[in-house]
């Protein structure tokens, strides 16, 4: 026989081989897996319920159902998408209404010192409208001057008041972040903003009417 | 006389425990599934009240039903629809489980601001947007849930050979991986795992990995066949 059919044997030999190992590696996988199935639902199949149990238990479960209605939101509240950048008015499961916001970029900037940083990202979780305000003043934070490349202003300073840059109402729900107004209308529907949410004029101004201090906003 | 009273003693003790002995068929014990579906029922809705005291959002895998919620305080936010999903390994049990991590091939970076005062120009209908946006989250991703639990998102392949062809590749996968590491877990001694595999909307996919949030708790409704029930007696009581 040829030397070089006699490789092609033995190699077809081996590779057959390791093809039986595997298959035998994978059936047991697979044999494995279904026996610790079979043994939970078995478990399962085993156990019974007397009526009585079975009565306590549906009556355990209304008494949940009556607990999880009480942690929802009573009222009106807000619903932020920031991912679509919408906002919802609701009250129960109805939506009062759907508007399109600004949400935070999710963008970076630190100081040319390198010593602070800050991620523009609108918060997410259950917040509630602490204050409201008509004609609010945006007081200029540290970060907008170092945007700008600008100097950064003494506190108290003039520079750091703005007056009509967030509209006609502003609705604070803590850490500096407010529902407010904008200029950039054209940018209603993308991440743009430093973590705030930017609503349209005739929106901001129905959200603003039902929402009271202590309303719910939750922001996913 | 003192072997008739003792007689009619005797007579009368098994008379008495003749009448209450009740056989153990004469007990009404409820059909199996209406039982596990009440059952089912109170351990979804202990493990929603504990996520429901706390401020954060969670989020609702009802692998049963197909859909996966995003809920906070009871409230549902938000639902997708998955388009198919399949199961490897241990059950899943019915508690609040964390995740612990998103696993992907291509993290979406943020953008550093350069500052240059561009802020003045945004209105502007050429300025170019660099933002943190849901279009820049993968699509294709592992959700890394305690309990050896992995969720791997993926979406249905585009129109395209290659596409094709990497969802071939994700099949074989799906089909060869997970018996190889059952057996070495077993060899090694390993906690059992489980994988679940999701077939998502490229949108919804995107959408999800934005929503979810490292630390951010879940509670998995798996099929009643891939259900763990860890103690029936605490699950009834």
């Amino acid at each position: 026989m040829p030397k070089g059919k006699k490789i092609l044997i033995v190699l077809l030999i081996f590779v057959g081989f390791l093809i039986l190992v595997f298959a035998a590696l994978e059936i047991t996988g697979y044999y494995l897996n279904a026996s610790n199935l079979a043994f939970w639902q078995k478990f399962l199949k085993n156990q019974r319920i007397d009526t009585n149990a079975y009565n306590r238990l549906l009556k355990n479960n209304e008494n949940l159902k009556k607990k999880m209605i009480g942690y929802s939101p009573k009222g009106v509240y807000l619903v932020i998408d920031t991912a679509n950048n919408l906002i919802f008015l609701r009250k129960g499961n109805v939506t009062l209404r759907q508007a399109t916001v600004s949400c935070g970029s999710g963008n970076v900037l630190e100081d040319l010192q390198g010593n602070r940083r800050w991620i523009f990202d609108t918060p997410r979780g259950e917040f509630a409208v602490d204050s409201k305000l008509r004609d609010p003043v945006w007081i200029k934070p540290d970060w907008a001057f170092i945007e700008e490349g600008k100097e950064i202003p003494p506190k108290q300073s003039d520079e750091r008041y703005e007056e009509g840059v967030l509209g006609e109402y502003a609705m604070g729900f803590g850490n500096g972040f407010f529902i407010h107004g904008t200029l950039y209308t054209r940018m209603l529907g993308r991440n743009v903003t430093h973590g705030c949410i930017r609503v349209g004029d005739d929106d901001l101004k129905a959200i603003y009417k039902e929402a009271t201090v202590g309303t719910k906003i939750y922001i996913y | 006389m003192i072997y008739k009273l003792v007689g009619l003693i005797v007579i009368l003790t098994i008379s008495v425990g003749a009448v209450s002995y009740v056989p153990d068929n004469a007990v009404s014990y409820v059909p199996e599934n209406d039982a596990l579906t009440a059952i089912e029922e109170k351990l979804l809705l202990e493990a929603e009240l504990e996520l429901s005291k706390k401020s954060d959002l969670y989020f609702i895998f009802d692998l049963r039903e197909k859909k996966i919620q995003l809920k906070v305080k009871g409230v549902l936010l938000k639902e997708w629809v998955t388009e198919s999903m399949r199961f490897w390994g241990n059950p899943i049990p019915l508690t609040p489980l964390p995740l612990a991590n998103k696993s992907t091939l291509y993290k979406p970076k943020r953008e550093n601001i350069t500052p240059n005062g561009k802020e003045d120009k945004k209105d502007s209908p050429e300025t170019k947007v660099q933002a943190f946006e849901v279009v820049s989250m993968p699509s294709t991703y592992t959700l890394i849930i305690g309990g050896g639990i992995k969720i791997s998102i993926r979406t249905k392949p585009e129109d395209r050979f290659l596409a094709k062809l990497a969802n071939v590749g994700l099949n074989l996968k799906w089909y060869t991986a997970p018996p190889l590491l059952t057996l070495w877990g077993k060899y090694k001694k390993q906690k059992p795992f489980t994988l679940v595999d999701i077939v998502l909307d490229k949108k919804d996919a995107q959408a999800l990995y934005w929503a979810f949030t490292e630390g951010v708790e879940c509670v998995i409704i798996p099929p009643r066949d891939f259900m763990m029930l860890l103690d029936f007696n605490l699950a009834i009581n």
